[in-house]
């Protein structure tokens, strides 16, 4: 989508904006604890929203099941980490190419037999809770820890500053890759699938494959971010596999606009915020109330801004064109 | 006229008890104008839908080239040099006008920036005023769609275009503008025709062939003058026997 001018100028001046932002936000936080880690996760939120965008935004396939991939990730990392030694720096991958892995155990089947709008979402939905009620009997109802090492090699720090800077490499990563599928052949064949899926085999896109490559790309990035996710949230069970998160990641993604990147790290990092100080606050008298918050924008965005957050930059951009 | 570019052998498709299309045999020749006519519901649309493999006959074959081509998944078949419109036009809404042109060739241009060069040179044949290639989808008028859905179809280069319907809706004057493109398609880029309608005055006047189908067989084939003269044609079209 154009947001800021074209062509390689765009990609320069996005990065540019995101590292600013990146930045910025430790500055203004540093030094408590609590907002550090809260900034941590604000940005891997970001990263697994952006990451969204390929499978929801650019395919158009309204995914429900983030957090599958993100649990089997992060858990196959810690496991390789704890039961065979591998560290992190290296078990990521391991773990992002387990999710890859399920994502085309499942995709394949589910492209293959049509599934798509509403059911693909169900059975997205229906993954997560699957894994969750699989893992409970594998793992138990325990909560695990990572060991007590910390280095670069375990990717794990005990200051959230520096768990601030991986995430942000990660959302870093996460945008290039964006950024690298919308210039290319397989963006504009995802984006055509999206806008109608039989237009586009009538154009010789072989669809299945394309979404499929979509589901693979999207669950790699989930699987390695799980590991992150389990360092800030300091321990990890059976409860990684959560269908409200895995909810909020279509949410903040739909509320950005589909195939925003920025849109989708706006919306992302304050949605989070938000949810973070709502449930912070509130959160043990008024238990689910972050999500009944990202509800309420998500319907606010529906009738007013049905383009999210992108129709708002891209009218300011507009706008801005204009007066020059 | 040289050999046959499609073929279709005793084709059938029928949904639950009704037979769409009941054994269809035609023949398209390399390089014409090919008219397909009839009622509603006579089987001209589903037809289209069997050859693009968007449906699976459940009965005859498909050539293309001498190559049989029945049952291949959609990708294969456009691939091997078929394209298809629609009735009711299906823009790429959210994309730019570019965007959806480059796309189709994408197919044969892997290379992005290529890929929009070849499109612009299409949106220029077609005579799509440059101002609106910038345009979202959502952005432009019936005949605009028509013309990029035309587009998008040639991006594919194709040898044979299977056009539904393309005069509905449009004005008389948007009609001439039509038929005068058609035949620039068939006669510039060497693409063959198919081209389903109801609007006479478009078929008349640019198929030199005409097939007429009617609750699933073909009733009538010939020039569109004889084919006019037909009596069963005339009862299928009025419902009534000729005087």
């Amino acid at each position: 989508m154009v947001a800021f001018g074209t062509g390689s100028k765009k990609i320069a001046l996005e990065l540019l904006v995101i590292a600013i932002l990146l930045a910025v936000i430790p500055l203004v936080l540093m030094g408590n604890a609590y907002y550090e880690l809260l900034a941590a996760t604000v940005v891997l939120f970001s990263s697994m929203v952006v990451a969204w965008n390929i499978i929801g935004g650019y395919a158009g396939q309204l995914d429900l099941g983030a957090f599958a991939y993100v649990g089997v990730g992060g858990i196959i990392t810690s496991e390789l980490w704890i039961k065979a030694g591998i560290p992190p720096l290296l078990g990521i991958f391991a773990g992002g190419a387990a999710s890859l892995l399920i994502a085309v155990i499942i995709g394949i089947p589910t492209f293959r037999f049509g599934i798509k709008e509403v059911w693909y979402a169900l059975l997205t939905a229906a993954l997560v809770v699957i894994f969750n009620n699989l893992s409970r009997v594998l793992m138990g109802p325990t909560d695990y820890y990572l060991p007590p090492k910390t280095g670069i090699i375990y990717l794990k720090f005990n200051s959230y500053e520096i768990m601030y800077a991986i995430a942000s490499v990660i959302l870093i990563l996460t945008v290039l890759a964006n950024l690298a599928i919308e210039r290319s052949k397989i963006g504009y064949y995802l984006k055509s699938i999206r806008e109608d899926e039989l237009a586009a085999e009538m154009i010789g896109i072989d669809t299945r494959r394309y979404k499929l490559y979509a589901l693979m790309i999207y669950s790699f990035f989930l699987g390695v971010m799980g590991y992150i996710y389990i360092v800030l949230a300091a321990s990890f069970s059976y409860r990684m596999f959560d269908s409200s998160s895995s909810l909020s990641i279509a949410i903040m993604g739909i509320i950005g606009g589909l195939g925003s990147i920025e849109g989708g790290i706006v919306s992302a990092m304050v949605l989070r915020s938000l949810g973070e100080y709502f449930r912070s606050s509130f959160g043990s008298t008024v238990p689910g109330l972050d999500l009944l918050l990202y509800g309420i924008v998500l319907v606010i965005v529906g009738i007013f801004q049905p383009e999210g957050i992108a129709g708002i930059i891209n009218r300011i951009n507009k706008a801005m064109k204009k007066k020059r | 006229m040289s050999e046959a570019l499609l073929e279709t052998r005793d084709l059938v498709k029928h949904f639950g008890g009704i037979k769409a299309i009941d054994s269809v045999s035609i023949k398209v020749m390399e390089g014409e104008i090919l008219g397909l006519i009839g009622p509603n519901g006579a089987g001209k649309t589903t037809l289209f839908n069997c050859i693009t493999g968007t449906y699976k006959p459940d009965g005859g074959k498909i050539f293309f080239r001498q190559k049989e081509i029945t049952g291949l998944p959609s990708h294969e078949i456009i691939k091997l040099g078929i394209g298809r419109t629609w009735q009711i036009v299906r823009p790429f809404k959210k994309m730019s006008v570019l965007d959806a042109i480059a796309t189709g060739s994408l197919l044969r241009y892997s290379d992005v920036e290529k890929a929009k060069e070849k499109a612009k040179e299409i949106a220029s044949f077609l005579g799509l005023p440059k101002d609106i290639l910038e345009k979202r989808g959502e952005e432009i008028t019936l005949m605009q769609h028509k013309l990029v859905d035309l587009a998008r179809a040639l991006a594919t280069e194709p040898k044979l275009l299977l056009i539904d319907e393309v005069g509905a809706g449009l004005r008389p004057s948007e009609l001439s503008a039509m038929i005068d493109t058609l035949q620039k398609i068939n006669s510039e880029r060497k693409v063959t025709l198919v081209v389903v309608e109801h609007i006479m005055r478009l078929v008349m006047s640019i198929s030199k062939r005409v097939i007429v189908m009617h609750e699933g067989r073909v009733i009538a084939q010939g020039k569109p003058e004889e084919v006019s003269n037909d009596p069963q044609v005339i009862q299928a079209y009025l419902g009534i026997k000729p005087i």
